[in-house]
């Protein structure tokens, strides 16, 4: 008789000690990558023979270790995995910063535990002391102003003076919710491109629609919107349409619709006439019925339309040119859309934008949170493309997987503002670890403080040992200085890091102390293993 | 040409500037922009090089910061911006994307004789920049979700500090860069439109800035935009469309103000207020206004009325109404 799988399990100390290893081996890969002076990690391809993937972010290093042939360690490593991703996927960047926390606090914590520590109580405070590092790093935020700073702290994430001066003019011309897409270039060169007004991702549905037939665009000017998400799979469903569009004098017109058939579409090409009535027709952007339906809602307020929703029954029997939305200018490409100077009330396209701007707030889903930014981006007016170039096919995808995210994270400094760079803000905030230390009488509290100050100094230590100097002696050099100063390590000399230009995005490096501190306090209460059969 | 001729409309954009000693004033209106070399005893029509057809609408008028020198003049019309390089005797037509849009404002950077920046706000499709002078003409409307502007006011230290400002029919949005991108100021949207838009000579000390309504007077911000009160509620309320500061404003911050058709004056940098009177009757309301002689609680002020005619008036301020 063939025996079922058994699942094997481990327990202290032996739990810890395993999935430390596992920490350590995945934060060992991380930690060149931290600071300004960074080493990458090259990582074997699966799928191809081209060369290793040259990479220097921690959060896709972390994705690219699948799993550690010791399942115990796995464990261990998954942690750090899911630490730096959450990081990144809050805050675009600060995946290393995240990492060396979470280690210190892993470690130290272990320790601790051996000597009799309550793991409960750790945690508990652990936790406290993170909620006080993230206000003392609100409290000292400066707010990005311009495009020096911008530039600034495009640096401080990039590394690269020349991306750093394109990222920070793109962003301070389209704003923190403007839309950017990042592109290989076709060079060398780093280059930008602007598009004012708003578009969407969906061009025409048939390509002869476009009167332009070298550049595949179709131009309206003073265009009319009909807006609605219903199949129009019928000619004569579109009939009353055209009838009206005639009537009203209305000269072109850019027909939104869930789907169309290629009768509606031949119906519409056979009354097109230039001199008095030209149509186009795309499908309602986004996917899914919440998607078209926010997009919509986000036409409708910028033209001053109403949008003809299938599922409340709506036909085009109904419609009057009041029904129409309206535009200054109106553009039709292959696989997009877009308008300049919607007619919309623009009161209540601001309130609409400031609406949106609060979900996107207060939203916790990354998805929802991204699906929002991207509506304001798209209804704000303006967007940039930035082509990234290089000497190489590698170059190209490092320095574009750079830019994309340092536009990320450089979002969130535009929202919270930006603190002293290169560990400096986080080395400031012992201070305030310091007085809680004093202040309570129990030793895991006392523990919990004192390990998350020697926790939020490691960014720094790394930095300094990344770029070849003896830590402790620029520690306690730093120590001596005031706040808000730190070591330059391009220089090597101590310095007011804000005036200087070293700087942090304030949301970066609270995100990524919150994450690491409650991933590792969380880890800490690990007490058994459990090897479920593969 | 009398005034009654030369200004055939309801409203009318008025601007004085020096040349060589002498003042050259203009009356845009909807027939046109007339010119007047004699304080407005006499006016011309200022279009007559152009030989045009039809009546060409213009909506603003304005002179470069060194016109003294560069007798530079642009002026916004439905159909786009003309420019002058003699004080106003000859103008020609500038390149505009199109469809040229109706300008209903126009400014200068503050260094415009060097940087050569100008900017056009449009009824229709926001702000026009122009890095050459006026030559040519490129749309920047980065976040500027309101398209209808309907004043520019730039930072006096535009050269270091990029600031302008746009007034709305939604609001007030400010441009830190250059007029690249625009941001919503947190102007209160039941206050709005925004018809006028002045920035205090000090503002990179004092960070001010003063918005006319349409309809709810005078609004000020101290914090560039963050936060806007109303102002001098006893005698401002209604359209205030005109909003001019003294040339010496560290020492006198005077602020000329037309609110509902009344002139009122500031001493006080807008915390106080006084209605002016006029040294004969004013046979219509007043429609627009411009400073004549230096601000102060008496001066020479070239009005628009109406009736589209143009007068000068000496207004007093009664020192004791406040």
């Amino acid at each position: 008789m063939k025996s079922e799988p058994q699942s094997s399990l481990v327990f202290q100390p032996r739990t810890h000690r395993h999935m430390q290893r596992g920490v350590n081996k995945v934060v060992k890969s991380i930690r060149p990558t931290l600071g300004p002076t960074p080493r990458v990690v090259a990582v074997d391809r699966l799928v191809d023979q081209r060369m290793p993937e040259i990479l220097d972010n921690g959060a896709v290093i972390a994705q690219r270790i699948n799993e550690l042939s010791n399942r115990d360690e796995d464990a261990g490593a998954m942690l750090v995995r899911d630490v730096v991703e959450a990081v990144r996927q809050q805050a675009g960047d600060g995946t290393a910063t995240a990492a060396v926390i979470f280690q210190h606090i892993f470690d130290a914590g272990i320790r601790h535990l051996s000597v009799g520590g309550d793991v409960n109580v750790l945690r508990k405070h652990l936790e406290l002391g993170v909620c006080r590092i993230e206000e003392q790093l609100v409290a000292r935020a400066e707010p990005v102003v311009g495009g020096p700073d911008l530039s600034h702290l495009a640096e401080s994430l990039c590394h690269d003076p020349d991306m750093a001066l394109l990222i920070g003019e793109v962003l301070d011309t389209v704003g923190e919710y403007g839309r950017v897409e990042v592109r290989a270039g076709r060079n060398r060169d780093m280059t930008r491109e602007y598009v004012e007004g708003m578009y969407w991702n969906r061009g025409a549905v048939s390509r002869s629609m476009l009167t332009d037939q070298g550049r595949l665009r179709t131009e309206f000017i003073d265009g009319f919107l009909l807006l609605s998400d219903i199949d129009v799979q019928d000619p004569r469903q579109l009939l009353p349409v055209v009838v009206r569009a005639l009537k009203d004098g209305v000269k072109s017109l850019l027909i939104v619709v869930g789907d169309i058939s290629d009768g509606a579409l031949a119906f519409l090409a056979a009354n097109n006439d230039p001199n008095h009535f030209v149509s186009a027709v795309v499908k309602v952007p986004g996917w899914g019925k919440h998607e078209n339906a926010a997009a919509l809602e986000d036409l409708a307020i910028l033209t001053g339309g109403t949008p003809f929703i299938d599922a409340a029954g709506d036909r085009f029997d109904a419609l009057t040119v009041e029904h129409l939305g309206r535009a200054r200018r109106v553009w039709i490409g292959d696989s997009t859309f877009g308008i300049v100077g919607g007619r919309g009330d623009s009161k209540q396209l601001l309130r609409h934008i400031n609406g949106l701007k609060a979900l996107a707030e207060d939203s916790d889903n990354r998805v929802r949170h991204d699906h929002l930014v991207d509506r304001i981006g798209s209804i704000i007016g303006g967007s940039a493309t930035l082509w990234i170039g290089g000497s190489t096919e590698i170059q190209i995808e490092q320095r574009v997987e750079m830019v994309k995210r340092t536009v990320s994270a450089m979002r969130g400094a535009v929202r919270e503002g930006i603190v002293p760079g290169g560990g400096t803000a986080l080395l400031d905030c012992r201070l305030a670890l310091g007085t809680m230390i004093r202040d309570t009488p129990h030793p895991d509290a006392k523990a919990a403080y004192r390990i998350l100050a020697e926790a939020i100094a490691q960014p720094f230590r790394t930095i300094v040992d990344n770029a070849g100097y003896d830590v402790a002696e620029t520690l306690a050099r730093v120590n001596q200085s005031d706040e808000g100063y730190g070591f330059d390590v391009n220089t090597g000399e101590i310095r007011s890091m804000i005036p200087a230009g070293i700087i942090d995005a304030a949301a970066v490096q609270r995100s990524a102390v919150r994450c690491a501190v409650t991933a590792a306090a969380l880890a800490l209460t690990v007490e058994a293993l459990v090897r479920r059969p593969r | 040409m009398k005034p009654e001729e030369a200004l055939k409309a309801t409203y009318a954009t008025l601007a004085c500037t020096a040349s060589d000693g002498s003042r050259v004033c203009f009356a845009a209106s909807t027939s046109g922009l007339a010119r007047s070399t004699d304080d407005g005893r006499t006016w011309h029509d200022a279009y007559a090089s152009l030989d045009a057809q039809s009546a060409i609408t213009t909506l603003a008028v304005a002179a470069s910061p060194a016109f003294a020198v560069d007798r530079f003049l642009l002026s916004g019309t439905i159909d786009g911006v003309l420019s002058s390089r003699d004080a106003g005797t000859t103008w020609a037509t500038l390149e505009f994307p199109a469809p040229a849009p109706a300008i209903s404002s126009i400014v200068f950077s503050p260094n415009f004789s060097k940087d050569g920046f100008a900017f056009a706000g449009t009824l229709e499709n926001g702000v026009y920049c122009s890095a050459g002078r006026g030559m040519m003409w490129a749309a920047w409307n980065f976040g500027l979700t309101d398209l209808n502007v309907l004043d520019l006011a730039v930072s006096p230290q535009f050269a270091t500090d990029g600031t302008l400002f746009a007034a709305t029919e939604s609001g007030v949005f400010r441009s830190a860069n250059g007029g690249r991108g625009w941001r919503d100021t947190a102007f209160p949207s039941e206050f709005s439109p925004v018809i006028s838009i002045g920035v205090s000579p000090l503002y990179a000390i004092d960070h001010t800035l003063f918005a006319g309504t349409e309809e709810h007077g005078l609004l000020r911000s101290t914090d560039e935009g963050s936060h806007w009160d109303s102002l001098g509620e006893a005698h401002i309320s209604g359209a205030v469309n005109t909003i001019e500061f003294c040339s010496a404003y560290a020492f006198n911050p005077q602020i000329l103000a037309l609110a509902n058709g009344v002139v009122v004056l500031s001493l006080d940098g807008g915390d106080t207020w006084s209605t002016m009177t006029h040294d004969k009757p004013l046979h219509a309301g007043i429609a627009s206004m411009a400073a004549m002689t230096p601000i102060a609680p008496d001066m020479e002020l070239l009005l628009g009325l109406t009736d589209g005619s143009v007068v000068t008036s000496r207004a007093i301020t009664d020192l004791s109404d406040d």
